[in-house]
Formats: structure tokens, C-alpha cells, sequence
């Protein structure tokens, strides 16, 4: 059991690696822009600090209008996946379990095809195409499929939700294909689809920030108060009963949180595997299984690394760009093995 | 026991991503013909790469005969017993050669490119699609990338006696038919004078040898005489933009058609900077090199279907050279269709392209 000063320096600690990955993140990309003007040109956004520009303005417009949206449309998706996950194995008691293990990935590529299909490519809400939006509807669409089919008699036993989970996203995905399968300009479509499978952080806006950060953020925030159910679970459906907590509307109430993350994060970041299996794993090996640090550890850690394996997806071959999907996975395999030998004989799911 | 497993692990992986990176580093820095001949600028050197196979095109150097044996694009030796009255075509490229050779009655099978984005030649695209409905051709989807293949059964019941596939390899189908003794002919053009060779090798099949040696010569010309007038110009930086949206923003890089085609038409082409032909590129890359022209290609199949935002209404794009002094062009439909298939209209997608970078050589 770690004490409350513990607790608040690994949070401290875990806090300055996310703002310097974002840093980081923010200063290197294909064009080489000084560290010190990129520095300058942000204080200059502030009131108070002015410096005489000695860059050209195009600099501020890659800095502002493509690097730091995508920054932090990165930390969010990050975020959002690790809360996803640390929700999802805690409530489903799997360590296999990640957020999209109840179909949310299906649903967001379903929607996404419907879109693609039937729907007028040029609308846009608030910023958000209308495939961020199907995907986004999809996923949530998915979960309440799930887990209506899962409920038995008043009842969701998690054995019949991730079953449950499992068939609806097979089945959806099979829908998805076919029927871009069967429509004329599937050619077109081609990198669209890609880039959505493999995962990529598609902010191409602020207005897109500004309005997922809120939901995201709040749904953070919500979480936190089921730590101690998290916890609880951890004894069983019965033995969390035993305990106090209203074990079927707090399932439902952490899925619904778990869900929205997701769907946040598909929205605009689409299938990027990993994150939301491996970091609440590496941060539960490292601090320990307590869900009252897990949950806020696995959050910020989730953000740096998704931070940093956007970088690497930018800079590796630049100017050409790779899939996030592929980075996420070529820099967390190697970790989460190194860690899981290291902590082995102390894991403690 | 296991410290040994491990590191021969991490040396394999390490080996793994070494090589895949290095091959893809070095392939952007392939000395070409150009850059060998003396006194010739880096964007000269580029013109004459591109114009090479052009040069050294002849039509005798398609080899073989029908009746007889015949080489394809994949260097294999075909054996065509006659000249085929019922051909299935999977490549629309040797469709619109059949068509300007006047053989385009002895198609019974087509790629259903046809019937949903192809535009051009518009007289063949509206005969292709009276004839589908009529039932007298079938149309076959084909998308490699996506692991869908017609199939061969449905291609071997309309008794082909000969079939046209498309590819850098044989596709699944072609084999199965090859198997059940169809002859199949592989087209994969790589260069602009393999496009030169296709239409040859399509009339020879034909038995139009001499009518499709003429379009060819005719092609030549064309595209040595627009090379010859843009070797000498100046090289305004382009970027060609194939897709753009939420997902990413594609170009068309190093080694693909559109970017020899870009060189001969006399431009700088930013997107070769990657050495691959559909790639995703970081925008801050393009806002960087600051493009003189930017050339938009991605209106999509279909009039009621989306086209991208125009450049001057993305964030961070607005203080573009190409934006600002408005060159900035979408192509039409017909025009990237010409563009993007390697088959006889490419020659007038060079010369679009040509106009737009060079209005001055055309006037």
C-alpha cells in the first residue's frame, strides 16, 4: 500500500515525462523549425511575453495549426485508450481485455463503412467528417448491442459479455467488408480504410480538441470515482457485493464510461492497437495492482506514449508518414516482455 | 539458455528493421542516366531519366508472334495459337487500345473500372456499359489491395482465348486459368516506355501489329516533343495531391507514373523526395517546401461524390506561395483518369499537366 505522498509523487513525476513527450513532440517534425523559436513563438501566444519574430510565418503555421493539434489530439487518444483499458480489465476481471474487446473497434469501422457508402462525405460537424462521427456512433452503437444481448434476466454476467462482445464485433466487421466489398469506388477508399485499421491521429483542427478534450477529460474524471468499485471487483462479482457496491449498476455505469473513451478515441485516432492493452498491464507491474493509482498512472502514461509513438510515426521516415498502429506495437512489445521478466514473480493481476 | 534466446531475439529484430530501413533510404538515391551524362542540371538529369525508355522505345523490340509465342510484361513466353476472337481484359489500359484499333468486339470480359469511374475514352466507356447491360460483356471486379479477385470460373465460362491480366505479379485468378490451359498475358508497365510496348504487344495479339506500331510512334513523338521543349525550361516545384483528408494527405512518390510524368512535364515534383508510389506525407513537409503549384487530383468517381477541401481553407496553408498567387488547379475526372492509366490517353495527361505547369510553350 503506497501512502498518499507516494502516490502524489509518482502522479507528479508521471505528469513532467507527458509535458516534456509533448514538448518534445511539439519542438521535432519533418521541417526542421530551432527549438528556440518554437519555444519563442509559443510564449508569443501568451499575454505578457512578446519576442520580435525572426522566423518565417509559415513555422508558426505548422507549429500551431498542424503539430500542436496533433500533440495533443495524441495525449488525448492516449489518455482515453489507458483509462479504457484499466476500466475494461479491472470490470471484466481479463487480462486479455482491452477496450476494444467488446466490440467498439467493429462498430467504428461498421460506421465508418456505412458512411462511406450511404451518407455525403462533405458533411461536417463542428469540425468532425462525417466518418469520425459514424465511428464515433458505431462504437457506442456496438457496446449497447453487447450488452443488451449479454443481459440474462437482470443479470450481465461478464462471461456472456465478452462472448457476447466477440460475436457482434465479428459479425459487424463481416457486415463492414461486405459492404465495401460490394460498392464500385472500394479503390478510393483504399487509404481511408487503411489508415483507419492501422490507426493515425486525424485532428486536423482545433474545433475537433475542443470538443473532444471536454468529453474525454470528464469521462477521466468520472472514472475515478469507481476506483474503489474497480478494486472491489477485483474479489468477484460476489465478494464486491459482500462489500457494499451495487455490482450491476456500477457495471453498467463503468462500461457506459469505458465505452464513450473509446469512442473518443476511435473518433479521431481510429484502430491503434496496444496502448489500451499494455499500459495499464506495465503500469499495474510497476506500481502494483491498487486502482486509485492505476487509473491516473495508466492515464498519463498512456498519453506519453502515445505522444511519443506519434512522434516516431512522424519523424521515422519523414516526410513519409507511417501508421501509429505499427509503432505502437514495435516500441510497447519490446517493454511490456523486458518488464513482465523483470517483475515477473511479483505480478499481481 | 534463455539469455542466448533473448539476444538472438533482439539481434534479428534489430536486423529486421536495419535492413527494411536502409533498403528504403537507399532506394531514393538511384543514380539514373541522367546524372551520369556530363553537364546536366539535377532537374535536367531527372527529365532525361523519365524520357529514356521513351528514347530507346522501338516497336521491334516487342518480341514474339501470333500465332506462335508471345513475351509479356513479367518477361514470361505466352503461347497464342490464334488470334483470339473472345479475349477477357482485366486491364483497362489494353481495353483502350483495342478500342483505338478498332478490336474492341472481341472483348467478352472487362474490369468493372468500367462501369464505375473510368471516363474516358467516353465512346468506349458508354459501348462497354450498353454492352454489360446487354449481357453480351461481363464485368469483373478486381482490388489486389484488398484481396478481392474475380473469379475464374466465372472468366473460363466465357471461353476466353486468350485473358489480359494486370500486375507486378500473376494474380490468384490468372493462374487458376492458366492451369486450365487459358493463356494469360501480363501486363505491368513500369515506365512510360513500357506503356509504349503495351500498345504493341496488344496489337500483336490482335494481329494489328502494324496500325498499333503507328499509335505507338504517334505517342512517342508526342512525348519527346513536349520533353524536348520542357528540358530546357524552368522547373517550377509542384505538389500533386492525391487524397486529402481527415485520415492524411497522399502524394504520388518517387518511382510512380504521375511523378515521371510531372519531370517530363517540366515541373519539380516535392512528392519524390519518398521513395514510394502511394505515400502518406506529413503536410508540414509540404507546407515547408512552400510549392509553387499545387495540383489537386482527387476528385472522386462520381458527381454527387466529395471532393477535398481546397488547400486555401485548411489550417496552416494559407500562406502558401501556390495558394496565395492562386495556382492552385483541380483536375477534372477525365483528366486524372487519363493521367493515372498507363494506356494511350496518358499522352494526353502529359500534355494537361504540361499546360498547367507551362502555359507559356503552348501558346
Amino acid at each position: 500500500m503506497k501512502s498518499r505522498r507516494q502516490i502524489a509523487l509518482i502522479l507528479a513525476f508521471l505528469l513532467a515525462v507527458l509535458g516534456g513527450a509533448m514538448l518534445l513532440s511539439t519542438a521535432l517534425g519533418s521541417e526542421s523549425i530551432p527549438f528556440s523559436s518554437t519555444v519563442k513563438m509559443t510564449l508569443n501566444k501568451l499575454p505578457l511575453l512578446h519576442f520580435e519574430p525572426s522566423w518565417p510565418p509559415v513555422y508558426e503555421d505548422i507549429v500551431f495549426h498542424l503539430r500542436l493539434p496533433r500533440v495533443v489530439g495524441g495525449a488525448l487518444v492516449g489518455a482515453a485508450l489507458a483509462a479504457a483499458g484499466v476500466l475494461f480489465q479491472g470490470l471484466l476481471r481479463n487480462p486479455l481485455a482491452d477496450p476494444y474487446i467488446i466490440g467498439t473497434s467493429s462498430g467504428a469501422f461498421f460506421g465508418i463503412s456505412l458512411a462511406m457508402i450511404f451518407l455525403p462525405l462533405t458533411f461536417s460537424f463542428f469540425g468532425f467528417g462525417i466518418t469520425s462521427i459514424t465511428a464515433f456512433c458505431g462504437s457506442l452503437g456496438a457496446v449497447f448491442l453487447v450488452y443488451n444481448l449479454a443481459r440474462i434476466g437482470g443479470r450481465t454476467p461478464v462471461v456472456s459479455m465478452v462472448l457476447a462482445g466477440f460475436v457482434v464485433g465479428a459479425f459487424l466487421t463481416a457486415i463492414a467488408w461486405f459492404l465495401l466489398s460490394v460498392s464500385g469506388d472500394l479503390h478510393q477508399r483504399f487509404n481511408e480504410v487503411f489508415s483507419f485499421l492501422m490507426g493515425g491521429i486525424r485532428v486536423s483542427n482545433w474545433q475537433q480538441v475542443t470538443i473532444l478534450a471536454p468529453l474525454i477529460l470528464v469521462s477521466i474524471a468520472l472514472s475515478l470515482f469507481f476506483v474503489f468499485h474497480l478494486n472491489a471487483f477485483s474479489l468477484g462479482e460476489e465478494g464486491a457485493a459482500y462489500v457494499g457496491v451495487d455490482v450491476e449498476r456500477d457495471k453498467l455505469l463503468i462500461l457506459t464510461l469505458g465505452a464513450l473513451l473509446t469512442a473518443s478515441a476511435v473518433c479521431i485516432g481510429g484502430l491503434i492497437g496496444f496502448v489500451g492493452l499494455v499500459i495499464p498491464h506495465v503500469t499495474r507491474l510497476a506500481l502494483g495492482p491498487d486502482h486509485r493509482l492505476l487509473l491516473p498512472a495508466s492515464v498519463l502514461a498512456g498519453a506519453s506514449f502515445l505522444v511519443l509513438a506519434d512522434l516516431a510515426a512522424r519523424i521515422a521516415i519523414s516526410p513519409q508518414q507511417l501508421h501509429l498502429g505499427i509503432l505502437t506495437a514495435l516500441i510497447g512489445a519490446p517493454v511490456f516482455i523486458y518488464l513482465l521478466r523483470r517483475y515477473r514473480k511479483e505480478y499481481a493481476f | 539458455m534463455k539469455r542466448l534466446t533473448m539476444i538472438l531475439l533482439v539481434i534479428v529484430l534489430a536486423l529486421t528493421i536495419a535492413t527494411g530501413y536502409l533498403g528504403y533510404r537507399l532506394s531514393e538515391q538511384q543514380p539514373g542516366l541522367g546524372e551520369s551524362l556530363f553537364g546536366t542540371t539535377p532537374a535536367q538529369a531527372k527529365v532525361i531519366d523519365a524520357l529514356a525508355p521513351v528514347l530507346s522505345f522501338t516497336p521491334e523490340s516487342v518480341l514474339g508472334e501470333v500465332p506462335g509465342t508471345i513475351n509479356d510484361d513479367l518477361g514470361r513466353e505466352v503461347s497464342i495459337e490464334n488470334i483470339p476472337t473472345k479475349i477477357v481484359c482485366l486491364n483497362p489500359a489494353a481495353d483502350e487500345v483495342l478500342f483505338l484499333l478498332g478490336e474492341d468486339d472481341r472483348l467478352v470480359g472487362v474490369s468493372d473500372a468500367w462501369l464505375y469511374w473510368i471516363k474516358t475514352p467516353e465512346e468506349l466507356v458508354t459501348k462497354i456499359k450498353d454492352k454489360v447491360d446487354d449481357g453480351q460483356i461481363k464485368a469483373f471486379s478486381h482490388y489486389p489491395q484488398f484481396g478481392i479477385e474475380p473469379d475464374p470460373e466465372a472468366i473460363l465460362a466465357l471461353e476466353p482465348e486468350v485473358v489480359f491480366s494486370f500486375g507486378y505479379t500473376l494474380p490468384e485468378y490468372a493462374k487458376a486459368l492458366e492451369a486450365a490451359g487459358v493463356p494469360v498475358i501480363a501486363f505491368a508497365a513500369d515506365t512510360l516506355g513500357d506503356v509504349l510496348r503495351n500498345v504493341v504487344l496488344v496489337g500483336k495479339v490482335v494481329g494489328k501489329e502494324d496500325e498499333a506500331a503507328e499509335i505507338a510512334r504517334g505517342m512517342r513523338e508526342r512525348m519527346l516533343a513536349i520533353g524536348t521543349k520542357t528540358i530546357v525550361s524552368t522547373k517550377p516545384s509542384i505538389f500533386y495531391e492525391v487524397w486529402f483528408d481527415e485520415s492524411g494527405l497522399w502524394t504520388a512518390g518517387n518511382g510512380s507514373f504521375i511523378s515521371s510524368l510531372i519531370c517530363l512535364a517540366g515541373g519539380e515534383d516535392i512528392g519524390t523526395v519518398v521513395p514510394s508510389a502511394n505515400p502518406k506525407i506529413d503536410p508540414e513537409y509540404v507546407i515547408g517546401s512552400d510549392p509553387e503549384i499545387i495540383i489537386l487530383a482527387d476528385a472522386p468517381p462520381g458527381a454527387e461524390a466529395p471532393q477535398a477541401i481546397l488547400p486555401s481553407e485548411r489550417p496552416g496553408w494559407g500562406n502558401l506561395t501556390a495558394v496565395r498567387e492562386g495556382k492552385v488547379y483541380r483536375l477534372t475526372e477525365e483528366e486524372i483518369d487519363r493521367i493515372s492509366r498507363p494506356g494511350p490517353g496518358l499522352v494526353d495527361g502529359l500534355e494537361t499537366l504540361a499546360r498547367i505547369l507551362h502555359p507559356e510553350l503552348f501558346e
